[in-house]
């Protein structure tokens, strides 16, 4: 079995990070090495580390918020073992987490992932068949807390609960930055980069941490403009970053986005048409006044969109000059 | 991967030409049909015919007979369809992973692709494959057919129900079935109008590798008896669906010219595969 070194990168979130090293802990097998890396602006992550875990190696940062890829980087630059898996701060591991995450590394494997639970009612079934897919039309599924039955390929993993072989990791140069903001893609930048090398993800369902989704301490809430502005941009980022300015992929994810602002706009004609959501007449005067609103959402991602494409050029030049630039 | 099959053995037009498309995918073939020669609507099936059919493309002695009766007065013939598949694909799965259920005027060209799917569905978790089909509707020369497509003349996929499915599956209706499907289409965009516009594609293939379904294309007389056995007579059986049939068939460049106008009954001209010992 390999080693694993456990990284959780942490922002100012210090009781959730203390319950996630106690599950750590309570693991059948204890991990190689815990690395914790901290960017928070005050003392209260590290003072709890310090005190309670004093087996845990505690990396400190002050790049700021949204510098996710960049602190998973520093994580890796000081783990040792074979394997290196990354949780969140705020998903707590079962106790047979890592001997699961571990077995699942065959040959030809590169990495392994397991279920992110989320506490929703029937997450164990919703959509099976369509775990961690990237698909032909350049969006990608997730669907990690389903539970398959058995262990699947998939295309990437969740960063909530993934791991790969440290090897691999440094074969590819590391977790590639600039992909700032509140849905940062790094996970899956890092997965279809390691399938590009060859090597096969899994997805191990015995292999589970319970996310209970802990509030940003960046402002803003979890599924916001922000986000979905952040979420455009860095998909477009990491498809021309990981295939080229002139992947077919890249194009049809493009035209996918567009496809869907359709909803945004049907929404907001239901809503000014003063009809309800099953279609008949209905809903208040503030509804109608409000409709439009709904396409905040499309600006939003259609910013996105533009500003991913305005950045292509950039990342790609520094991926070059950085030595890990993919086609 | 354990793969076997089933087909009903009732309609012996392409019978031949799809057993032997996917014959050397399989490692067993149960043939299930009605013992009396009755169809799920009580009309008579050439039953006999399919069966000597069958003995010529089973060099391997790969099909095991699996006579049954599936005829029951006043039960919906979808209802009869399902309980009949249902009935071959539980007799199939045994020592099976995966079953194929592909009718039997639907010819596999690619059977290198659809196994390559097959693969990936497996790999990715599903427990059945939605793989394209080309939907003909009528010939119209030779190697030339009407087939159904986009209203503005696109290729279209048609998904009658997974033609794979991992064994021990419980069916829903006829071939569906409620399980997570690895869904293959013809573009990365679902390209079916019965589907969701937003259906999932995990998969895309070149029309050229589709299964195609010689689903209406037979002589008159024998689209006539077809639309009275098959599981949908109910709406096949009305008059004018023939009456359309035979007056597209017979003007084909009106049926593609007319079709940006029709609400349904999307048609181009396509080509594929004169199978003159079907026809």
């Amino acid at each position: 079995m390999p080693t694993v070194s456990v990284v959780i990168i942490t922002y100012a979130r210090p009781a959730y990070l203390r319950e996630c090293l106690e599950h750590l802990a309570k693991s059948a097998t204890t991990p190689h090495e815990v690395v914790v890396v901290d960017g928070s602006p005050d003392e209260r992550t590290r003072d709890i580390v310090r005190a309670d875990f004093d087996q845990v190696r505690l990396v400190q940062h002050s790049l700021g918020p949204g510098t996710m890829p960049e602190s998973r980087q520093l994580g890796l630059e000081v783990a040792t073992g074979d394997v290196v898996a990354f949780i969140d701060d705020d998903a707590y591991v079962d106790r047979d987490w890592l001997d699961h995450l571990a077995a699942a590394y065959g040959p030809g494997v590169g990495g392994v992932g397991g279920r992110a639970l989320n506490g929703q009612p029937g997450e164990e079934s919703r959509g099976l068949g369509s775990i961690g897919r990237l698909l032909p039309d350049g969006t990608i599924t997730g669907n990690f807390a389903a539970d398959p039955g058995r262990t699947i390929v998939v295309d990437h993993l969740l960063g909530a609960n993934m791991s790969f072989r440290r090897s691999v990791l440094e074969q590819i140069g590391g977790v590639r930055g600039r992909y700032p903001g509140t849905c940062a893609c790094e996970d899956t930048d890092i997965s279809l980069r390691v399938r590009q090398q060859g090597l096969r993800l899994v997805f191990e369902p015995r292999a589970v941490v319970r996310h209970v989704a802990a509030p940003y301490q960046t402002g803003g809430q979890r599924f916001d403009r922000r986000y979905q502005f952040y979420s455009r941009r860095n998909h477009v980022l990491l498809l021309a970053r990981t295939y080229g300015w002139r992947a077919e992929v890249l194009r049809r994810y493009l035209w996918s986005a567009l496809r869907s602002q359709r909803g945004y706009l049907a929404e907001a004609w239901r809503r000014v048409r003063h009809a309800r959501s099953d279609g008949r007449a209905g809903g208040g005067l503030l509804t109608r006044l409000t409709g439009p609103v709904v396409l905040a959402r499309s600006a939003a991602e259609l910013g996105g969109l533009l500003a991913g494409l305005v950045a292509i050029a950039g990342a790609r030049r520094t991926d070059r000059a950085e030595g890990v630039g993919t086609p | 991967m354990r793969r076997h099959a089933y087909v009903m053995a009732a309609d012996p037009y392409f019978l031949q030409a799809s057993v032997r498309s996917y014959y050397d995918l399989v490692d067993r073939i149960v043939v299930s049909y009605d013992a009396d020669g009755r169809s799920w609507t009580g009309t008579d099936l050439p039953v006999q015919e399919c069966l000597a059919a069958l003995e010529k493309v089973d060099v391997d002695g790969k099909c095991v007979l699996s006579p049954g009766s599936f005829h029951v007065p006043g039960r919906d013939p979808l209802e009869s369809d399902t309980v009949q598949r249902q009935a071959a694909l539980d007799e199939a799965s045994d020592g099976a992973d995966w079953v194929l259920q592909l009718d039997t005027d639907e010819v596999m060209t690619s059977p290198g692709t659809f196994l390559g799917c097959l693969d990936r569905a497996e790999s990715a978790g599903a427990d059945g494959l939605d793989y394209p089909a080309r939907w003909l509707y009528s010939r119209v020369g030779p190697g030339k057919y009407l087939e159904r497509c986009t209203r503005f003349g696109r290729t279209a996929a048609s998904f009658p129900g997974p033609l794979a499915v991992r064994a021990g599956t419980r069916l829903e209706l006829a071939r569906q079935a409620d399980v997570p499907l690895y869904r293959v289409d013809l573009r990365a965009w679902n390209t079916d109008r019965h589907h969701p516009h937003d259906a999932v594609v995990h998969e895309v293939v070149p029309a050229a590798d589709a299964v195609v379904h010689y689903s209406w294309v037979r002589p008159p007389e024998v689209i006539r008896r077809k639309f009275g056995w098959s599981g949908h007579t109910d709406e096949y059986s009305r008059p004018e669906v023939y009456r359309r049939w035979d007056r597209f068939t017979r003007r084909p460049r009106l049926a593609v010219l007319g079709t940006p106008f029709r609400s349904t009954d999307w048609l181009r001209v396509s080509t594929a595969a004169d199978l003159e010992e079907a026809l």
